[in-house]
């Protein structure tokens, strides 16, 4: 288990230095996207299963949802994300 | 060690194997087509086989059903992802080859359109 | 980036991860500081509030005030998109996804519906509570608006029924609060409305109340802000 906890540790400081590092906007809300799982099975080692719901249920799901609508937005021409039916 | 226990430990390394065959496809094959077929398909199967281990190995009904509900939802959402995924792509002209023999999915896109 | 942010980028990580565990190795054991809220809580809970899970009696009954003060906070931040983003109140529309993904979500939202509705409810028996569930809640409008197009959004669940649902919500907080004024205790006292054994799902007093009254007003919130997000992206491409 104290093996594991170190590697959640490891992996979490290695997404957070991917997901500043990455020009590209996408991928480094897909990396805080995975930050944010790793982090949540964390909280649920150290006994904290109600952050560790809140955290995947926001961090997750709602954060990346909502910073690709305002990629969507920001960015302009064909580049948008959601602007075809794909 | 009963043989209930080996027989989850038989699932889980069985999922563990196909989670390795995913990452060496993810890192192996060229383009995005490819790699989505290896995590969609490899993956889906290491979901369920984990969740057919991990339920087995507990073995109280309520809580191996609640488990194997976790799998069952692997087993629709994983596919559909990749659906979208594949899709998206393909609509983007992601990773297209400037010549192609067969192109059907054009032709059912336009359909779709309709 | 150049190379020195690089190196910055990574002292500053490795800092803050060798901080993480430093503080996680010095979590406390349990029954260290004696005589503390800790032990307080811990002992007494169960009887003084009935709700197993002491994460939400904590947050519901003895520090009520500051979730009220929490969702004062959600509600701000709703008012504040709302008032920056809303220039246009015509439903705008996209296409929505492909017909396989519709369909399979079609039959996959109610059971999300239900999940969420499930994490409310049972607050005061497992993990979860108010907060969880109604971000749950507010996804299924997020799925609406990106699988099926923000037209269907707005005629299914339109921004009066959000509204309504978080005004509604709210006002259940609130009055629940005040209720406690009126039968001659504090305000957000626990009142004694549900009052099965511990361990049911009608025990814990006004908890699982208060639980849905959030979960309404987080999730409709959220909702709120992702369609005043979402729905100017679309005003070029209008072919209702």
């Amino acid at each position: 288990m104290i093996i594991l906890k170190y590697l959640l540790l490891i992996f979490v400081m290695a997404t957070a230095y991917l997901a500043i590092t990455f020009e590209e906007e996408l991928i480094s809300i897909i990396f805080l996207s995975i930050f944010s799982i790793i982090l949540t099975t964390l909280y649920l080692i150290h006994n904290a299963p109600d952050v560790a719901l809140a955290e995947a249920v926001i961090g997750a799901g709602l954060n990346t949802a909502i910073f690709m609508t305002v990629i969507s937005q920001v960015r302009e021409g064909k580049d948008s994300i959601f602007r075809e039916d794909d | 060690m009963t043989l209930r226990i080996i027989i989850a430990y038989f699932f889980m390394v069985g999922a563990m194997l196909f989670a390795v065959t995913t990452t060496v496809g993810l890192i192996r094959f060229p383009d995005v087509y490819t790699r989505i077929h290896a995590s969609a398909v490899v993956l889906t199967i290491s979901a369920v086989m984990l969740s057919f281990g991990i339920a087995i190995y507990v073995w109280q009904f309520y809580l191996s059903m609640k488990i194997l509900l976790v799998g069952l939802i692997f087993l629709i959402t994983n596919p559909l992802a990749t659906h979208a995924i594949a899709r998206a792509s393909y609509r983007r002209q992601i990773a297209c080859p400037e010549v192609r023999s067969v192109d059907d999915y054009s032709d059912y896109l336009e359909r779709d359109q309709q | 980036m150049s190379k020195t942010k690089h190196i910055f980028a990574v002292l500053i990580l490795s800092l803050l991860g060798i901080t993480l565990l430093v503080s996680l190795s010095k979590l406390p054991n349990q029954f260290e500081y004696a005589n503390s809220i800790y032990h307080h809580v811990v002992n007494n809970s169960i009887t003084e509030t009935g709700s197993l899970n002491f994460v939400t009696a904590i947050l519901y009954d003895y520090r009520a005030y500051d979730s009220l003060g929490e969702s004062t906070i959600i509600f701000g931040a709703v008012s504040g998109i709302v008032l920056l983003l809303s220039r246009k109140t015509l439903p705008v529309s996209s296409h929505g996804l492909s017909f396989i993904v519709k369909r399979t979500f079609g039959m996959l939202t109610p059971f999300i519906f239900l999940f969420g509705i499930y994490i409310i409810t049972h607050g005061h028996l497992s993990p979860g509570g108010g907060f969880q569930g109604g971000v749950i809640l507010g996804a299924i409008s997020i799925i609406f608006s990106i699988v099926y197009g923000s037209e269907f959004d707005y005629k299914r669940y339109s921004p009066t029924t959000k509204t309504l649902l978080e005004t509604s919500g709210a006002l259940l907080f609130i009055g629940l609060g005040f209720m406690g004024i009126l039968l001659g205790g504090n305000f957000l006292m626990n009142l004694n409305i549900l009052n099965a054994e511990v361990g049911s799902l009608l025990s814990a007093g006004s908890i699982p109340f208060i639980n849905i009254g959030i979960g309404f007003k987080i999730g409709a919130g959220l909702a709120i802000i992702f369609y005043s997000m979402i729905q100017k992206t679309f005003k070029e491409e209008v072919d209702l």
